[in-house]
């Protein structure tokens, strides 16, 4: 007995000395959003394997956690409250915003920096000095869309949106853009998650008589939706986001997806070399190309690694504070795969892409440089 | 015979006896076992202690298709036809044990002639037809397999008197063609009126056996349908 | 304009509400024949679209074959094991233990999937290749128009075996009426494995068509049982014609209520409303109408207890 009890205190004080640092990884690994989550949770383990064979954070090899949130909001609220207890250094995840809203209070409220997939506009709008992003959020990348519609000659527009966090975020703030652009928003249609008919939408998109269709639905509804627009032969352009144009959904609609064009944060099509290095690894490892949630996922833990470098330490206040206005370059850590630079927010500056698909593939038609209006650069 | 449902007993060592060709009628108050007896008669229920023979053949523990096979037929109460199917289509029903679709179809037209409402029903819902003819359907199924024992559960039940009336002469024409009867009847006094033998149960036990005569004239039944018991 | 529009809605409708009815029969004729309300219905058809990818990729086999194979499995696991492992011995403790019973089969068979064959939607193939023809201004690709007609020919062949055959009376004769069934002979138990063995084939059937629209994803199981519970009640619960009736129903209304509700203009005013955020409430609200004011279904019929 008295042996048993050594052995436990010995396996408890192994593990709290400093040769490993956890990181609690959320993510939509089953429910409606398994695909989002699974790409996510999967290139932080790629992360997590490319740190910890360079010689880990600090000299600590790096552990990992994947906690399903089964993408439902309560439940992830419940499992980072459950996995705070094991006082990791940051919380990785999750993706979807319905999710972050509501879970993102337990890492603040243990003042452990939390980067997150999401993108909803609210989430960085609260003060929470702990949260941050790993792509810019809709307030960062639709007006970047709805600019680029602009100037490719659109005056008026039908937007198809999903009735969710999500869907509600994006049809916010590309009605508040087109406005300003002048672009007329004829009619916003709302549909549902798993929404097996997209003929109705398309059919009003027709009797409108638009301009384009900008959608804003998830991955699978989004290839629904486009096939649709094909069957009833709607030539008027499609112009939409990262999700739209995401490899998902090029695999899913087929020939249907031709022609669609929008802007993304990321892409593994992005003409960048470590963009390229990331994807060759991943594909070695997983076996399917890596969708730019993925590539948010592998970033996120290199700036965390980053920020507990600079920091010397994996004291998490100090890191969330350093982050704030910083500037996190290739050359300061090549893991991060562009130039990065976080807000006082915690909302991110960085390289983005203009893509159309062609032949089924996405084409980079111009990369849009950092804006470079943050603190991080003053 | 011991039976009853789960670990409820309900017929306790209950010993009856059916004449041939002859119609026996099983009276009691409610709650004497009437209706279980049946069941347990039919396979419908586990028997638990006791034997079952018909000529002589132990039948105890068969299922309902090996009785239909030698030559039982039972109609429980109330509705037993498929509303949703035709008439002819339930009358149908009634030949399974023969596994003889052309042999059914013949005795189905001898059924028609004993039933001419039935034919010109055929096609039609069997749920349409009114109750009487209902009750017809029911025992021209039964009749279909030329059965040599009847279990026929309280067939006036719901039926106006004339119809009532038809029910029983139906049954007595059966009886004289050769057939045993053996039916539950809550119309004591005329059941037994037109039985050649009648059964009293209590409680699920045996309580007086004999001619129909006998029974009716005997001085406790009266007593029984009041509500008391009937001492043997 | 407005009537093409509306006759294309219908069209499509039908072609959504065809795969609707296949999942309602099945689960109509579980409950009638043997009482079982059958919650990882949905999960069934999204397993069985994961068996047919499954069996092409590992035999090297077409889409068809595919699917002849796959409904022998599903027939052996969703009918015949479904009904002796789950069904058979919880039947008898009552309708409850066997719907929460169902539904934690409907967790497991979801969570496998994911384990197996991964949380990403896969891509199924169609039995023809969509082509658009164009009928005046009608567009109908050739899948829908396939689909119509395979879930059709399904459903009479269904409706022929179960009236115009014994075995097939027999069956809806053990629906009717269980103990009358069984006093008049008729092997009832076989006739439930009957109904169970039916209840995979349409489930394998409405897998086949329903996928290359909705993909193949472990999570998409849920739509599909809530669907066919609701066409089930919607159109009757004891009759395949409500069901099949029910399917179509959520189908086209579906459709309408998307279309006529985006822009709904107030008479008298130059008032229009966009109310596309509420057109998923029309099939509920219609489901609630018919549970308080016919609860037997809109063509369902009144349940005949006998005394």
């Amino acid at each position: 007995m008295k042996r048993l009890l050594i052995s436990i205190v010995l396996l408890f004080s192994l593990s709290q000395a400093q040769d490993s640092v956890l990181f609690i990884v959320p993510a939509e690994i089953s429910g409606g959003g398994a695909t989002v989550g699974n790409n996510w949770a999967d290139g932080v383990k790629l992360a997590a394997e490319h740190i910890n064979a360079a010689g880990g954070i600090l000299g600590a090899q790096v552990v990992t956690e994947v906690l399903d949130t089964q993408t439902d909001p309560p439940t992830s609220k419940a499992v980072i409250a459950k996995g705070l207890e094991k006082n990791p250094f940051a919380v990785i995840g999750p993706v979807y915003s319905g999710s972050t809203i509501v879970n993102m209070v337990e890492a603040e409220r243990a003042k452990t920096p939390q980067w997150v997939g999401s993108e909803a506009a609210s989430i960085t709008q609260q003060g929470n000095q702990f949260i941050f992003r790993t792509s810019s959020g809709q307030n960062g990348s639709i007006p970047k869309v709805t600019k680029f519609m602009k100037d490719e000659g659109i005056n008026s527009v039908v937007i198809i949106y999903v009735n969710n966090e999500f869907g509600q975020g994006g049809r916010a703030a590309a009605v508040e853009n087109f406005g300003n652009l002048g672009i007329d928003v004829k009619l916003e249609l709302s549909t549902e998650q798993q929404q097996a008919d997209f003929t109705p939408e398309v059919l009003q998109a027709i009797m409108v008589g638009a301009d384009a269709i900008f959608a804003y639905v998830n991955e699978e509804e989004s290839a629904r939706l486009l096939i649709a627009l094909q069957q009833q032969g709607v030539t008027i352009p499609v112009f939409g986001e990262a999700v739209l144009l995401s490899q998902v959904v090029l695999d899913l609609a087929g020939d249907a997806a031709n022609g669609v064009a929008g802007h993304v944060n990321l892409t593994a099509e992005a003409p960048v070399p470590a963009v390229q290095e990331f994807r060759a690894a991943f594909e070695a490892k997983y076996g399917y190309t890596p969708d730019h949630n993925a590539m948010k996922g592998y970033i996120a833990m290199f700036v965390a690694k980053e920020m507990a470098e600079r920091v010397g330490s994996f004291d998490k206040l100090a890191v969330a504070e350093q982050l704030h206005c910083s500037l996190i370059t290739t050359e300061d850590e090549p893991g991060v795969l562009m130039d990065i630079a976080y807000d006082e927010n915690g909302d991110i500056d960085r390289d983005t892409f203009l893509i159309s698909i062609q032949d089924g593939k996405q084409v980079v038609t111009g990369v849009l440089p950092r804006l470079k209006n943050t603190c991080a650069d003053q | 015979m011991v039976a009853g449902y789960g670990a409820t007993t309900i017929l306790n060592s209950t010993t009856i006896e059916v004449h041939e060709a002859a119609l026996t009628t099983v009276i009691g108050p409610n709650g004497a076992g009437k209706s279980t007896l049946f069941k347990a008669i039919f396979g419908m229920l586990p028997i638990r202690e006791g034997k079952i023979l018909l000529e002589g053949q132990d039948i105890t523990h068969l299922k309902p298709l090996a009785l239909l096979e030698k030559g039982m037929a039972y109609v429980p109460q109330g509705r037993n036809i498929f509303p949703q199917l035709s008439v002819e289509h339930n009358l149908e029903f009634g030949g399974i044990s023969l596994k003889n679709l052309q042999e059914t179809r013949v005795r189905m037209e001898k059924v028609y002639e004993q039933f001419p409402i039935l034919k010109a029903r055929a096609k039609k819902q069997a749920g349409t037809l009114s109750g009487g003819e209902q009750k017809m359907l029911e025992i021209g199924r039964a009749m279909l397999l030329e059965p040599k024992l009847l279990l026929i559960d309280e067939p006036s039940i719901g039926l106006s008197p004339i119809l009532v009336q038809q029910t029983f002469d139906l049954l007595l024409a059966l009886r004289d063609r050769g057939v045993s009867i053996l039916m539950i009847e809550q119309n004591a006094k005329k059941a037994l009126g037109i039985s050649d033998y009648g059964i009293v149960l209590q409680q699920g036990r045996l309580a007086m056996a004999g001619t129909a005569q006998g029974i009716l004239n005997h001085p406790e039944i009266g007593h029984l349908f009041l509500g008391g018991v009937v001492k043997v | 304009m407005q009537l093409q529009f509306f006759v294309q809605l219908l069209v499509s409708g039908i072609a959504t509400g065809a795969i609707y009815a296949l999942m309602a029969v099945g689960f109509a004729l579980l409950w009638q024949t043997s009482g079982t309300i059958n919650f990882a219905q949905g999960e069934f058809i999204m397993v069985s679209s994961f068996i047919i990818l499954w069996l092409m990729g590992l035999l090297h086999i077409g889409l068809v074959p595919a699917f002849f194979l796959a409904m022998f499995i599903s027939m052996f696991i969703f009918g015949f094991l479904f009904k002796r492992i789950l069904v058979d011995p919880l039947l008898k403790y009552g309708d409850v233990p066997l719907i929460i019973a169902t539904i934690g089969l409907g967790m497991i068979i979801r969570e496998l999937t994911r384990i197996f064959w991964g949380a990403n939607a896969l891509p199924f193939p169609s039995l023809v290749k969509n082509k658009i023809l164009i009928f005046g201004g009608l567009r109908v690709g050739t899948a829908d128009l396939v689909t119509i007609a395979v879930a059709i020919v399904i459903i009479a062949a269904l409706q022929l075996f179960l009236n115009k055959t014994f075995v097939g009376r027999s069956m809806e004769a053990t629906a009717q009426n269980q103990d009358v069934a069984r006093i008049l002979g008729i092997n009832v138990d076989r006739m439930i494995l009957y109904t169970f063995l039916i209840n995979a084939f349409l489930v394998t059937s409405a897998a086949l068509l329903v996928t290359p629209k909705l993909l193949a994803k472990f999570s998409s199981g849920e739509t599909f049982g809530l669907i066919a519970f609701m066409a089930a009640i919607i159109g009757g619960f004891n009759q395949v014609r409500g069901a099949l009736i029910g399917g179509f129903l959520i189908g086209i209304i579906d459709n309408l209520a998307k279309f006529y509700l985006a822009r709904v203009h107030l008479p008298f005013t130059d008032i229009t409303l966009n109310l596309s955020p509420y057109a998923l409430a029309i099939p509920l609200l219609l489901l609630i109408g018919v549970i308080l004011f016919k609860p037997e279904g809109i063509f369902g019929r009144k349940e005949e207890r006998s005394i």
